[in-house]
């Protein structure tokens, strides 16, 4: 689900860097970093499954980041990435996976930018997005 | 332990265990010869030490020769001392202080030199030809006994009879004084075996395949156990680690925003009411797993009172239609009577809500019917989605443990515990419960409860 009322008030709040999308099917942790990354001054856009993440990407300016997570119903995170690969304007967006219990070594193998454990360690996922965005 | 099989050489023999110790009778020298030089040739590519004593119609010099012609170099086993071929009357020399009640303790004995040089065991043959001139009660006995003391050796012996010179009594003898007699009858060799020996076998070989058949099923089973209680492991840590990550996130982005001095008070309001929530997801959660551990332990408690259970069904309806309005389910229910028993009023509403959120989990946007009826001196609650069914093949293990239809990247949350749950309440009720499913077709779980109280085990 993308939350384009959220894109447009974001604007208005005049947030000083980049966009953030971040793909997570708990709506519970979805609108806690969206809440934690809005007061660092990121513009946050949120996706619920990887095929929404697709259709976002798909009909919007690229973002700086995705932070994805890996266990979502209709299209996991390993689907995601295999899809972002395949395309060239997708593949060159850094991706952060944020993850709960997924096989990190599998995750690792699909070499992403980041990688992250949930809970998060919000020192090491704020670095990470100064440097890319 | 002497386990291993050794190959005989013979076809029609095959594998042998150590130990065995059999016959064989002959007509002619070719006879023998078919039988002991592939023996022997067996018993060198073994590395056993080979011990051929020979007799008439097949003395030491024919034997020699016709084994060189398999294995030139005949010579220098002989040397080493792996290999004698010896005539009786040498052998006769050479051990004719020996008396036929301790003579196995000869071979024994021979074993054990053998396996101290480094050969992997004992293998040997006699020809009793020359028995006419010996006593046949007590050689018979001698055989008889090296079947006993061969057994935990790793010894086979081969003793050949010439089944010209054996009447019909010494046959019966050596036949039953050995495991089983090989012989060749109108070109073909056979084996005879005692009939008791034959079931024995056949008895064992069944009773071998059964228990390897066994042993896959249990491997099969502990296998499948391990791989689920490895998928729970892998959801129940995801299941918790979900809300308290929300629960970090919100307090960093206080602990932030409280350095920066920008909180206002109805964002640490708003905060923290979220944080709750996050606690509160995660209480249920672990009263869940706590669930799980007294329902596996059969302690589930219940506490037995008046309760209707229309009555019930509606005030779970009315408590669980935020989760409803979210998944975009509309419930229809139908409790019109009230329906009266005894029973745990929180455990039956137990039942409905996890009967309800799997409904809602797997059939979002689909419309849910409640029915509440009496059928026969019981009650019956029944729930129909119209989500995308249950396959037959799953129908019988959807109320087992950590069981989730959807693989785990595909997790849609949850411990995968609510259906077992379920049927462990029914359970202790006296209930039955069950289902209804065709894919494509949604589904309907049928709980039927006995309206008298609970009898304590």
């Amino acid at each position: 689900m993308i939350d384009d009322q959220q894109n447009a008030m974001s604007e208005a709040d005049g947030c000083r860097l980049g966009t953030i999308l971040v793909v997570d099917d708990d709506p519970g942790v979805l609108e806690a970093l969206e809440t934690l990354l809005v007061d660092e001054g990121y513009h946050v856009v949120t996706a619920c499954h990887g095929r929404a993440a697709l259709s976002y990407l798909a009909e919007h300016e690229a973002p700086c980041v995705i932070l994805l997570d890996m266990m979502m119903p209709i299209m996991d995170g390993y689907g995601f990435l295999a899809e972002q690969r395949q395309h060239p304007a997708f593949s060159r967006i850094p991706v952060v996976v944020l993850t709960a219990g997924a096989n990190s070594n599998r995750v690792r193998a699909l070499c992403p930018t980041g990688f992250l454990s949930k809970p998060v360690d919000v020192d090491a996922l704020l670095a990470f997005l100064e440097e890319y965005c | 332990m002497v386990a291993a099989d050794v190959d005989s050489g013979i076809p029609a023999v095959g594998l042998l265990p150590w130990g065995s110790h059999f016959c064989q009778f002959y007509d002619s020298q070719r006879d023998l010869a078919d039988a002991l030089v592939p023996y022997f040739l067996a018993g060198i590519r073994g590395n056993a030490q080979c011990v051929w004593v020979t007799a008439d119609p097949l003395r030491a010099h024919q034997a020699r020769d016709l084994f060189r012609a398999a294995v030139p170099n005949i010579d220098a086993l002989e040397r080493s001392g792996q290999l004698e071929i010896i005539d009786y009357q040498d052998w006769y020399l050479k051990t004719g202080g020996l008396k036929t009640e301790t003579l196995h303790q000869m071979w024994i004995e021979r074993q054990a030199i053998a396996l101290q040089k480094g050969y992997s065991g004992l293998r040997a043959s006699g020809n009793t030809s020359f028995l006419e001139v010996c006593d046949w009660k007590s050689f018979a006995d001698y055989e008889a006994r090296l079947t006993g003391a061969f057994r935990g050796h790793r010894i086979v012996g081969l003793c050949a009879y010439s089944l010209g010179r054996c009447n019909s009594d010494s046959v019966i003898d050596v036949v039953r004084s050995h495991q089983f007699a090989l012989t060749r009858r109108a070109n073909q060799w056979e084996l005879i075996e005692s009939s008791s020996l034959k079931i024995a076998k056949e008895e064992l070989r069944q009773l071998n395949e059964e228990l390897e058949e066994r042993v896959r099923q249990r491997t099969a089973e502990l296998e499948e156990a391990l791989r689920m209680r490895e998928d729970f492991i892998s959801v129940a840590s995801h299941e918790l680690k979900t809300p308290l990550t929300s629960l970090q996130l919100y307090i960093e982005s206080l602990l932030r925003a409280g350095a920066k001095g920008t909180c206002s008070a109805g964002q640490l309001a708003e905060r923290l009411t979220k944080a709750k929530a996050e606690c509160g997801r995660l209480e249920k959660l672990v009263n869940y797993l706590l669930d799980f551990s007294r329902a596996l332990s059969g302690q589930l408690a219940l506490t037995p009172e008046e309760v209707d259970l229309s009555d019930v069904a509606r005030m779970t309806a009315e408590r669980f239609s935020e989760n409803l309005d979210k998944a975009g389910c509309k419930l229809s229910l139908r409790a019109d009577a009230p329906i009266t028993g005894l029973w745990d009023r929180l455990r039956v509403e137990q039942v409905l809500v996890n009967i309800l959120s799997n409904a809602i989990k797997y059939a979002p946007g689909a419309p849910i019917e409640v029915t509440v009826t009496e059928k026969d001196g019981h009650a019956v609650m029944s729930v129909r989605d119209h989500g995308p069914g249950i396959p037959p093949q799953d129908q019988g293990r959807i109320f087992d443990r950590f069981v989730q239809l959807s693989p785990p990247e595909h997790h849609r949350g949850g411990f995968g515990l609510g259906l077992w749950i379920v049927r462990k309440i029914v359970d202790a009720f006296r209930g039955s419960l069950d289902l209804q499913s065709e894919p494509g077709a949604g589904t309907t779980f049928r709980v039927t409860l006995p309206r008298v109280p609970v009898q304590s085990e």
